[in-house]
């Protein structure tokens, strides 16, 4: 090689390696030095991190029967910018979607014709409909050979109650939430009444997300997908409630709210000796499916759930408390000779009558309660005084909160002696049922303590929470409170309480054929807002009841509040009584409850005032 | 003649047999390269597969939950008794004969035999 190609070669050498050193220089600043900045461009143009949405869990009843489910639905929503670079033209578009989506044409068609990114179209269009909505762009594009781009469908679900009105108050419904996320205010589902808001840690789940990159026509590469945490569906919620049991109740209500047109009317059916809770229904009620579809017109009042949430007057149920406190206090015997002074009772100043007594000077602990006579009971209560039949009224759970797993429960009303809302005429009042606001969760499992031998259960309304697969998560186990009567005295109770549903008793109307049944009626005057005394044709008529006797399967109360019925007809035994001999047989026979063997009479309700 | 031998003592001989280990290693770096492209373009197509099972999962998994609603909702107490009014069903009387009563022990677990009755069936044959 001569000098001048010498050279040349060092300088074309000198020249690349110049030439890549430059190259290897900004190589290295894009890729070290700006690495970060440029990852970042990338990652918002690309990747995007996509929710996983987590399904509600579902409701069933103790048997598995669906109670609340989740309904696919999708939000129809348009890009204008891709239609208006597509072959196919919004009227078009328009044409094919109007009749489906419920929309006029040419409404739709101003809707598509806009280069705004994100056009929601239709909310709330079920899969049906999405699907018919598919085929129509298939055949269109079939027939045409031109595709519609532009038309994209976003899931979204709605909660579903098969049953509409049927144990609606239980089951609650479903609200929104708004909530702060990401920077964007964002709804977030929840539940607001019922198991719906008291389960809903367990129904909810959790969301999950995927880190997820896209190619430039937007589609997601698989094989690129980055981080990613898994949606954990909700747990299914299984009740206690037992739906044929509930159908039962909520027939009896539904004749008894067309009958006497009430303010409100409850019944609860309870296991005693569980607490669990078979049925539960009130009237007025309402369809959680309106709430879900957006009627928001329905009344509060049809939305309450009167068996935790309203507050009642007892009246004679109440007088389980006093009579049993005695006998568990040896204080008295069944047979114990109480003086009712002919019906008239002076107390305090004040005349406490039994109505129809007049020719019973002297009534047995027996009598009292078969015949629900005031005075006899009101002079229980004096033989306890004030400390003691207090200590028994809160031992049987008033004035406290059951425990039951619904929101919204309240105590009821229960003063002490040492309140100002004690004074002397108290004591007198009480065991009849007046001066003391209980709810009919609180009556129902009282009257379990008598069913079940003394012991106070919590009532329970949720069976097991559940995973997808069956599993349980949490199992709700029968929760025994206290022992609040020896069984002796529970017993005894009983075998008085059998009498009261017999031609001798207040409630001869509550017998259930073939079956031995006890119970206790109450009709309670409805007390005048703001402690002006009492309406005089105006009252809250309820039974409690248990059958069979011997062995308690089932407690049911049957609770009408303002019946319009004559005066005549407007007890405790008369209109709530039949309707828990209604519901007792049928659920006798569906539990399979062996019929006694020297079947009770049949009913023939006849009763006087002093039934009361 | 001259002409030929001059241009063979100008020309640069290539020497093969010196690059012959650059040229495996190229071949061999290119082969690398395109098992890489192929698999790596079968790990996308796999992906997009992949990415329309899991839709059509989701879809299916949808459409069940429809389906399972709309049955909840058909066959509820009250729809069924709606329906029995209005003659789509009817009820069907089962006579006594008709039961047969099998005195077994409590549900059996896992694979163990249970009893079971086929009146009508096995038997009348």
């Amino acid at each position: 090689m001569n000098k001048t190609a010498k050279v040349r070669a060092i300088i074309a050498c000198f020249g690349l390696m110049c030439c890549f050193t430059g190259f290897s220089a900004r190589l290295v600043y894009l890729q070290v030095d700006q690495h970060e900045k440029f990852e970042r461009l990338a990652a918002e143009k690309h990747v995007k991190k996509q929710p996983i949405i987590a399904g509600r869990g579902e409701i069933r009843d103790v048997n598995g029967e669906l109670l609340a489910a989740n309904e696919p639905l999708n939000t129809v929503v348009a890009d204008g910018s891709v239609i208006a670079s597509g072959k196919v033209a919004p009227g078009e578009i328009a044409g094919l979607l109007s009749d489906l989506l419920k929309i006029p044409k040419a409404e739709l068609a101003k809707k598509l014709d806009t280069q705004r990114k994100y056009v929601v179209l239709k909310r709330s269009v079920t899969e049906p409909d999405a699907a018919a909505i598919n085929g129509r762009f298939k055949e269109f594009q079939y027939r045409t050979k031109k595709p519609v781009r532009g038309i994209f469908f976003e899931p979204d679900t709605r909660r579903v109650y098969p049953n509409n009105e049927v144990l609606s108050h239980v089951l609650g419904f479903m609200g929104q939430k708004r909530i702060e996320g990401d920077g964007a205010e964002e709804t977030e589902r929840m539940g607001v009444e019922g198991i719906e808001r008291s389960m809903d840690k367990w129904l909810r789940g959790y969301d999950g997300f995927r880190y997820i990159e896209r190619d430039r026509t937007g589609k997601e590469i698989v094989p690129y997908r980055g981080q990613e945490r898994t949606a954990r569906d909700g747990y299914n919620v299984r009740l206690t409630i037992d739906m044929r049991l509930q159908h039962i109740v909520e027939t009896e209500l539904d004749d008894l709210y067309k009958r006497y047109r009430p303010e409100f009317t409850t019944a609860i059916m309870m296991d005693p000796k569980t607490g669990r809770i078979l049925a539960m229904a009130n009237r007025p009620c309402f369809d959680p499916n309106d709430l879900s579809r957006g009627k928001s017109e329905i009344s509060p009042e049809k939305m309450k759930n009167c068996a935790v949430i309203n507050i009642v007057e007892p009246g004679s149920v109440f007088k389980i408390v006093p009579v049993s406190a005695a006998l568990n206090d040896n204080l008295v015997t069944l047979d114990t000779i109480i003086g009712i002074n002919g019906g008239r009772w002076d107390y305090g100043g004040k005349i406490l009558k039994d109505h129809g007594h007049g020719d019973h000077p002297d009534l047995s602990v027996f009598d009292v309660v078969v015949h629900s006579s005031n005075i006899g009971s009101a002079k229980l209560g004096l033989k306890l005084g004030d400390q003691r039949f207090y200590e028994y009224v809160r031992s049987f759970g008033f004035g406290e909160r059951t425990g039951i797993n619904l929101p919204g429960e309240v105590s009821g009303i229960v003063h002490s002696p040492k309140s100002s809302g004690w004074n002397k005429l108290t004591l007198a009042r009480m065991p009849m049922g007046q001066g003391v606001s209980v709810t009919p969760i609180q009556m129902v499992t009282a009257m379990s303590v008598i069913a079940n031998g003394g012991k106070l259960m919590m009532p329970q309304i949720v069976d097991s929470v559940v995973d997808n697969d069956g599993k349980p998560i949490v199992n709700f186990d029968p929760v025994p409170m206290r022992q609040v009567v020896s069984s002796d005295a529970a017993a005894k109770l009983r075998s008085a309480l059998k009498e009261v549903v017999s031609k001798r008793g207040t409630a001869f109307a509550a017998t259930i054929p073939g079956y031995s049944a006890g119970g206790k009626t109450g009709t309670a005057q409805i007390a005048k807002p703001g402690g002006g005394g009492y309406y005089d044709n105006r009252y809250v008529t309820s039974f409690v009841g248990f059958f069979p006797v011997e062995d308690p399967q089932v407690v049911c109360l049957v609770m009408v509040d303002d019946a319009k019925a004559t005066e005549t007809q407007n007890y405790g035994g008369l209109i709530a009584g039949p309707a828990f001999s209604h519901i007792g047989e049928q659920t006798a026979h569906y539990l399979n409850i062996p019929p006694d063997p020297q079947p009770a009479p049949q009913a023939i309700a006849k009763l006087t005032k002093s039934d009361r | 003649m001259a002409n030929n031998r001059r241009r063979r003592l100008e020309s640069n001989n290539v020497p093969v047999g010196a690059y012959s280990p650059w040229l495996l290693i190229a071949i061999l770096a290119l082969l690398g390269g395109m098992t890489w492209v192929y698999y790596r373009n079968q790990l996308v197509r796999r992906g997009e597969s992949i990415g329309r099972m899991e839709k059509e999962l989701v879809e299916l998994g949808r459409k069940n939950e429809a389906l399972r609603g709309r049955i909840a909702q058909l066959s509820t107490y009250s729809a069924l008794q709606k329906a029995c009014n209005e003659g789509t069903i009817k009820m069907v009387k089962i006579l006594p004969a008709s039961i047969v009563h099998v005195d077994f022990p409590r549900r059996a677990g896992g694979n163990e035999i249970r009893a079971v009755s086929n009146e009508g069936g096995v038997a009348n044959r």
